[in-house]
């Protein structure tokens, strides 16, 4: 079976399954939603503090500092969301895995949807903080949501790409926010994409550039450029996507049988 | 005769004692799947560290019929309902299945302890691949058979154990509808008033499925099943068609140790059972009258001596006991006294399984142990059914008013 007909078949259980989980992170905390704005607002935090004392040294007359970090982190947290979390979703659901036959890709799928709803919100803080720091943002804003859906959907096939492994080795999940942290200073996310040297050239390479740079269009200048990157990075991550469950379904059993009782 | 709905053919499956080359496995397995490789090929073969957890083992289960797989910890129960229930591939034969395959197995899977049992009810369900609509439909069927309460609006992870399995089992049993049933030691689940409700509900279900019932209980087995397979490290150690059969074929895989302690004043010899004019006889049918012989010997000064007889099940309860059996006896020249005995055991109307003796001997006075003996001429009772009880008693009734 084709793997997005195996999702569509499942959306009523990935629709439960994110409930349920939507449901019990809120009703376990005190805070709640305040922990979707926090991480993002801290790093946003420390990146203004850095550029008020002059350690890093940003200076664009249109942008905002504050908003120009934002963006990018606005962005750079869903992508990193939808890489960590269907790994951290798998892990969980073993005992369901290892006793039911369920279709892995359902709750998987869990792990995207979740990461866009965090990003959605973290999206609308974005819109409240544009006027307190004096910029009226164009029409064009509207269309964030879409580069948000192209980070989901790079992080999602990352992950996915990943579980097989992750299924069988613990390393993967150790691995991956050692390399996030890393792996942020290439990409735009706090400081611009530069003129030109090698580390534009590397820049260039990540996927993720062009969806930064897309969101910082349409949140200050209005139209992009990055129009056929944007698409190129979301197609790719749609077939890296569809390969990675079509590979599970094959897998599947072998790595149930490694995976115990 | 009813259709075949599960056909097994000769499965084995291989496990790997290392951990760390039990994932490497893995991952070459996987990667050999995904290529396209026929795992098959070189499966016979066996790689470091590992061994066969199954091995050729074949049966078929028509509509309507139970079978039982039974055998100690680590027979390999488990792990052929995984290989049944599609969770994982055998690396040698063939499983045919024909029909909606549905367990109750992992009860209450996917429960996330802060939600309610209710809001968990929907999310069990489509872990089940329930539609909503349907679990809406029964959800009034799920609450009466839970029986819980209050506590349905309550969050799970303010249950006792037992009511979050009661939830569970509630689920699983009203909701899954399946052609092939798989049941792994889910029936003793709750106190006994569930237990018996659980019974009930699956032996409706069973009527009508293929049923694959793993348990260690041998009351549940004689009650549920049509034929046994026992397992034994892996292997078929037996396949019986007939249930009495297969629960004592079952109950030999344990054997029950002799063991003597004492200060040693006495000795116990000599000890078998005495019926119709034999002696060492073993297996008894149900509700025969025989005797014990043994010898006894008491070498020390005491005189005055106690002696006491148990018969105990295989689990090492005492089922009936001999207290202070009388036991004269007659001096040696050395001085020891020593003679052949035989008790009256009575009607042994015990319930079919396997027993053995316990005598002890000890002096009145001090309550001295001066030998216990265990594990001594052990027998089995032969009936065609294990029933619930210790003892087993043919009755009937008269009318005493309509």
């Amino acid at each position: 079976m084709d793997p997005w007909h195996d999702l569509w078949a499942n959306r009523e259980l990935i629709w439960v399954l994110f409930t349920r989980d939507l449901k019990a992170s809120f009703r376990g905390s005190l805070l709640g939603w305040v922990w979707l704005l926090l991480p993002p607002l801290s790093t946003t935090a420390i990146w203004i503090m850095l550029n008020r004392s002059h350690v890093v040294s940003f200076a664009d007359p249109v942008v905002p500092y504050p908003l120009f970090v934002l963006t990018g982190t606005v962005i750079w947290t869903a992508f990193t969301r939808a890489a960590l979390l269907p790994l951290q979703i798998f892990q969980a659901s073993k005992p369901v895995f290892t006793k039911i036959k369920v279709s892995p890709a359902a709750f998987l799928a869990v792990g995207p949807l979740r990461s866009f709803f965090d990003g959605l919100i973290f999206l609308l803080l974005l819109i409240f903080l544009f006027p307190i720091f004096d910029h009226q943002p164009p029409l064009t804003v509207l269309l964030l949501p879409l580069a948000m859906i192209v980070a989901v959907a790079l992080g999602t096939a990352l992950a996915w790409a990943l579980i097989p492994l992750a299924a069988l080795y613990t390393d993967i999940q150790q691995a991956m926010p050692l390399l996030f942290s890393v792996f942020i200073y290439l990409a735009p996310v706090v400081y611009p994409l530069p003129e030109s040297g090698w580390m534009r050239k590397i820049m260039m390479l990540n996927p993720l550039t062009s969806v930064i740079a897309a969101a910082r269009d349409w949140s200050f200048k209005g139209g992009t450029i990055w129009w056929p990157e944007l698409f190129a990075a979301f197609l790719l991550a749609l077939l890296v996507c569809w390969l990675a469950l079509f590979i599970m379904r094959l897998i599947m059993p072998h790595l149930v049988a490694r995976m115990g009782m | 005769m009813n259709e075949i709905l599960i056909n097994v053919q000769g499965i084995g499956k291989k496990f790997c004692r290392n951990l760390k080359k039990s994932l490497w496995y893995g991952l070459c397995d996987s990667t050999k799947s995904l290529f396209g490789r026929s795992v098959d090929a070189c499966s016979d073969i066996l790689r470091k560290d590992e061994f066969w957890a199954i091995e050729d083992v074949s049966f078929k289960v028509r509509r309507g019929e139970c079978l039982g797989l039974v055998g100690k910890n680590g027979a390999g129960k488990t792990t052929i309902l995984k290989m049944l229930s599609g969770l994982i591939l055998p690396d040698h034969g063939k499983i045919e299945m024909f029909g909606r395959v549905g367990g109750l197995i992992a009860l209450g899977a996917g429960f996330n302890p802060l939600l309610t049992g209710r809001e968990n009810v929907y999310v069990n369900g489509a872990i089940l691949g329930l539609p909503r609509r349907e679990i809406n439909a029964r959800m009034d069927e799920i609450v009466a058979f839970a029986d819980i309460g209050s506590f349905m609006d309550a969050p799970v992870q303010s249950y006792s154990s037992g009511m979050s399995v009661r939830l569970g089992f509630a689920i699983a049993v009203v909701l899954v509808k399946p052609d092939i049933l798989l049941l792994d030691e889910v029936l003793a689940v709750g106190d006994m008033g569930f237990m018996i409700k659980c019974l009930n509900a699956v032996r409706e279900l069973a009527n009508k499925c293929a049923v694959v019932f793993v348990s260690h209980n041998m009351q549940f087995v004689s009650s549920f099943c049509s034929e046994v397979l026992v397992l034994n490290k892996g292997k078929v150690h037996l396949h019986a068609l007939s249930v009495a059969e297969g629960v004592d074929a079952y109950l030999r895989l344990f054997p029950i140790p002799a063991e003597a302690s004492g200060s040693g004043g006495a000795e116990i010899t000599k000890v078998s059972i005495h019926y119709d004019g034999e002696s060492g006889t073993t297996d008894i049918a149900q509700g025969i009258n025989a005797a014990l012989d043994f010898h006894l010997l008491i070498s020390g000064e005491t005189m005055d001596t106690i002696l006491n007889v148990y018969i105990m099940d295989q689990a090492q309860t005492p089922i009936i006991c001999y207290p202070d059996v009388p036991h004269p006896l007659r001096r040696n020249a050395n001085g020891s006294r020593a003679a052949m005995l035989r008790l009256p055991l009575g009607s042994l109307d015990l319930n079919a399984g396997h027993y053995s003796f316990v005598i002890g001997v000890a002096e009145r006075n001090s309550n001295l142990c001066l030998k216990r003996e265990q594990g001594l001429a052990p027998f089995q009772i032969l009936a065609e059914v294990m029933q619930w009880g210790c003892i087993v008693r043919e009755s009937s009734a008269e009318i005493l008013a309509n």
